[in-house]
């Protein structure tokens, strides 16, 4: 770690130790936390999801949306930013429910009905009562909820994340049940399905379509005229999330906050850190990405180190962008390191047919008969090598019959031949007539 | 922190500990959603991050997805190992949504709200086998439970970007756990020197045994075992006192063939010693033992004189074309003319048949090419017939189908090297038979 010369005159007079986990753990906060980031940018769909939420809350209307976007888009943030602005400023709220339901958990109608139960909180009303159908299910629920007239009900807001996998449901009786009240307003709900699929439509059923009100939000990550404009726009929102703002209640002396944040105002202009989150850009604009990076990058603040310096954001962006696949081929053996070279010769020879065992054995048996020093390899230990390579998944099987012996099953390889060169160049006391032979045109 | 640091007493992983310290150490801290360990079997993942939750005294619970076949068993698991106590029988716990519930009760009464809970799952490659909804689930176990501090460790020899299905995931926090280099290996194998030999006299051992095996193999259990093994083997000379103990070229000597004919063995697990005391207690490095452990496979059967050929009349059926069988086995047959026009055709680029795999043939051809290279000519009898029968008990032979009514089909399961021993022990030529052979 390189450490800059102005550092040691910084460090002890401004920041203290104590200080820095405070900063650490505020910053980790910002970056982690859900709720300590609202949602940012494309104002028009989220006023219309507000206004969506607003009219079921307020006047008992039913509605239903889909709201669809990449993941890492900001779908479900811009759901919950919505949520609490109305929890906000919003009287009715308080008489109206809010059901989450979740693709991963709610994996069949039955769990689903359930877990609205759960969340509606009736449970002991539905207690041991046997209902005939599930839609007689949902509205008694439902009915639980209305207190005579339609002003006078609870609104209930249902929101349905991964909501492609509900289409997967048996007969789709969920979605069906719950876009019939919606469209039918026998009990004011409101709908929000959250989905990164775009073609999420096509999986309704014909009469679940018919009742959905094809209300479609789509939400797009933001987007740039220019590449410039998007890492400056990168820049900011780094900036943004390392520094601490001044209304936090925190046992932080000013003098020290307004220093680090000059210090992280100036680092992220720096132009080591800016080609970093360059880099990172240019491969993917989710903002995941940019928040697990900069976690690794103040996780490596301690009372050792009070600083964040620019070869900090390189040295994580180097172990972020490292090719894995190379770094696990050099942890292998030389036999099978070998063995990989040789699969990558059997596809140039024979312009990637899959190879089996038995090909791929003799391809070096006869490298090891060309070679000076002989490998001494025993075929058991060979085979043994290969499975290895199998179990890392560098090797994938073309089919998975059990019937073909395993000496004879055909296999694709996983790795491209830079990658395994890369690895070859890398290897550490690697003997040198297999790196002559990996990167010989074999014939 | 620094001292958390040195009090992990973890050879050759400093990066690592200090990465996954700083992620979970503090306990007032956010912590992320999802950590991602992969690197090299054996390479000390899973001890390395029970040793730092241990010392980081968190609450843990560790499953091996490979016992944990089922989702119910790695969430009974998770559940009982964060109350400390095994869980009644009747809390079944079959899906992602009573999981959930069961935690959250869990946390309530248990306090869990602000404090780090852990949950490290090895072998996690196998989920993706599991239901589809599972993995994505436990990734965001932190949103799903509402649990601000719960943490869920993939530990896997895969790397991530096997694990993304088509509909993506969010990304993890990566580690990687870096191969050992030969100097940590070095480091580590020492660790297990025997109380009553110098470091010096064992470090020079591991040399030589280290040299000779790396180039095979580097994963650190089976180097470790391998290294006890022989060095028991190293030192037989030295408490009979034939060689000094700072003798190290006669002791070198002494052993290179020991750890040869170990490294045929590697991963097998065969107990050495019992195989070369079943050939001969005295004389270790008799003919036997310099056999190649294939050999010793193939002699370990005893097979019967008719077994013998039928399994090599099996062997050619599988690996020869039945177009073939005329020229080679007919006497007397127009060959020189055709064999003239074949080999003009036929180039190089055809891939010999043993290297694609059997074929299957029927009962028929197999009597019939047995018949063709045995020479006296056994009647056709039960006793015959049931040599083929135990041929396909000892797996030698594999039925293909199981129609009763067709003639029944076979497909050699043995490769060249054991046809060879076995037709070495009749004095028979296979090689003469073999159309693809050179």
């Amino acid at each position: 770690m390189s450490r800059t010369p102005k550092k040691p005159k910084t460090t002890t007079n401004v920041i203290k130790p104590n200080e820095v986990l405070s900063i650490r753990k505020i910053v980790k906060s910002q970056i982690l936390d859900p709720a300590s980031n609202p949602f940012r940018g494309s104002p028009k769909e989220f006023s219309d999801v507000l206004y969506l939420f607003r009219r079921a809350i307020e006047n008992g209307e039913s509605n239903s949306a889909l709201l669809i976007g990449p993941r890492g888009s900001g779908k479900s943030t811009l759901v919950e930013t919505a949520i609490k602005s109305l929890q906000d400023d919003c009287e009715a709220f308080d008489d109206s429910v809010i059901v989450r339901l979740n693709g991963y958990v709610h994996t069949d109608d039955r769990l689903a009905l359930k877990g609205i139960a759960t969340q509606l909180q009736l449970e002991n009303a539905v207690g041991d009562k046997v209902f005939g159908s599930f839609a007689e299910n949902l509205t008694f629920l439902l009915q639980c909820l209305s207190q005579g007239d339609r002003e006078h009900s609870k609104s209930v807001i249902f929101i349905l994340n991964e909501f492609d996998l509900f289409c997967h449901h048996q007969n789709q009786t969920l979605l069906y049940n719950l876009f019939d009240v919606a469209q039918s307003a026998q009990a004011p709900i409101c709908v929000l399905g959250i989905t990164c699929r775009k073609d999420v439509t096509d999986l309704l059923e014909k009469r679940v379509m018919s009742r959905f009100s094809n209300r479609q939000i789509h939400l797009y990550p933001q987007a740039f005229e220019t590449l410039e404009e998007g890492v400056r726009n990168r820049i900011q929102l780094c900036i943004n999330l390392l520094s601490l703002s001044s209304k936090d209640k925190i046992n932080i002396s000013a003098a020290t906050v307004a220093h680090w944040n000059a210090e992280v105002e100036s680092l992220c202009h720096n132009p080591t850190v800016t080609d970093c989150l360059k880099q990172m850009y240019y491969t993917s604009n989710c903002e995941r990405t940019l928040r697990n990076f900069l976690l690794l990058v103040i996780s490596r603040l301690d009372d050792n180190k009070l600083e964040l310096c620019p070869s900090d954001f390189s040295e994580v962006s180097k172990q972020l962008h490292r090719n894995l696949r190379v770094a696990m081929a050099e942890g292998l053996s030389v036999l099978e390191l070998c063995l990989l070279i040789a699969m990558m010769h059997q596809n140039e020879i024979f312009d990637f047919a899959p190879f089996n065992f038995e090909m791929v054995f003799n391809r070096l048996l006869k490298f090891e008969q060309h070679s000076s020093k002989t490998m001494n390899v025993d075929r058991q230990v060979v085979f043994k090598g290969f499975e290895h390579l199998k179990a890392l998944e560098f090797i994938k099987p073309v089919s998975s019959s059990s019937q073909v012996l395993k000496e004879f099953q055909m296999f694709n390889l996983m790795l491209v031949t830079d990658e395994i060169r890369e690895a070859v160049n890398n290897y550490q006391g690697l003997p040198t007539e297999v790196s002559q032979w990996a990167f010989s045109d074999y014939t | 922190m620094g001292v958390l640091d040195s009090s992990f007493d973890i050879l050759c992983r400093n990066g690592e500990v200090k990465q996954l310290v700083s992620l979970l150490g503090q306990p007032e801290e956010s912590i992320p959603q999802c950590i991602f360990i992969s690197g090299h079997k054996s390479s000390g993942k899973s001890y390395t991050i029970h040793k730092v939750l241990d010392g980081l005294k968190v609450h843990y619970a560790s499953v091996n997805c490979v016992e944990g076949y089922l989702p119910r068993l790695i969430f009974e698991s998770i559940l009982s190992q964060i109350k400390g106590e095994i869980l009644p029988p009747t809390s079944k716990c079959d899906d992602v949504m009573e999981f959930l519930t069961s935690l959250k009760v869990m946390a309530d009464e248990m306090n869990l709200h602000d404090k780090v809970v852990v949950i490290v799952l090895e072998g996690s490659e196998k989920l993706r086998d599991m239901s589809p909804n599972l993995l994505p689930a436990l990734m965001q176990l932190q949103e799903l439970s509402c649990l601000k501090k719960v943490c869920v460790v993939l530990v896997s020899d895969v790397l991530w970007d096997k694990y993304i299905p088509p509909g993506g995931l969010p990304p993890p926090i990566q580690i990687f756990f870096q191969q050992y280099s030969q100097s940590d290996i070095l480091k580590i194998l020492a660790l297990d020197k025997p109380k009553d030999y110098p470091a010096d006299f064992y470090s020079n051992y591991l040399q030589l045994f280290v040299a000779v095996f790396l180039r095979s193999c580097r994963d650190i259990t089976e180097l470790r075992y391998k290294a006890a093994e022989n060095f028991s083997k190293y030192c037989e000379p030295i408490l009979r006192g034939e060689i000094d103990m700072n003798d190290s070229g006669r002791l070198w000597k002494h052993i290179s063939p020991h750890l040869k004919t170990s490294l045929q063995l590697i991963y097998m697990r065969f107990e050495t010693e019992k195989l070369s005391s079943d050939m001969d207690l005295m004389k270790p490095m008799d003919k036997h033992s310099t056999l190649s452990s294939a050999a010793k496979f193939a002699l370990s059967f005893e097979l019967p004189y008719y077994a013998k050929y039928l399994i090599i009349a099996a062997f050619l059926a599988s690996y020869n074309s039945p177009k073939e069988d005329k020229k080679l086995f007919v006497k007397l047959s127009g060959r020189t003319k055709k064999k003239v026009q074949k080999s003009t055709k036929n180039t190089q680029t055809k891939i010999s048949s043993l290297v694609v795999g059997p074929r299957q043939f029927d009962l028929e051809r197999l009597l019939a090419i047995f018949y063709s290279i045995i020479e006296e000519k056994p009647h056709i009898s039960v006793n015959l017939l049931t040599q083929i029968t135990s041929l396909v008990e000892l797996q030698l032979l594999l039925k293909v189908g199981n129609d009763p009514l067709e003639t029944p089909k076979y497909k050699c399961a043995v490769g060249f090297d054991f046809i060879v021993i076995i037709a070495k022990t009749l004095s028979f030529n296979v090689t003469k038979y073999l159309v693809d052979y050179k």
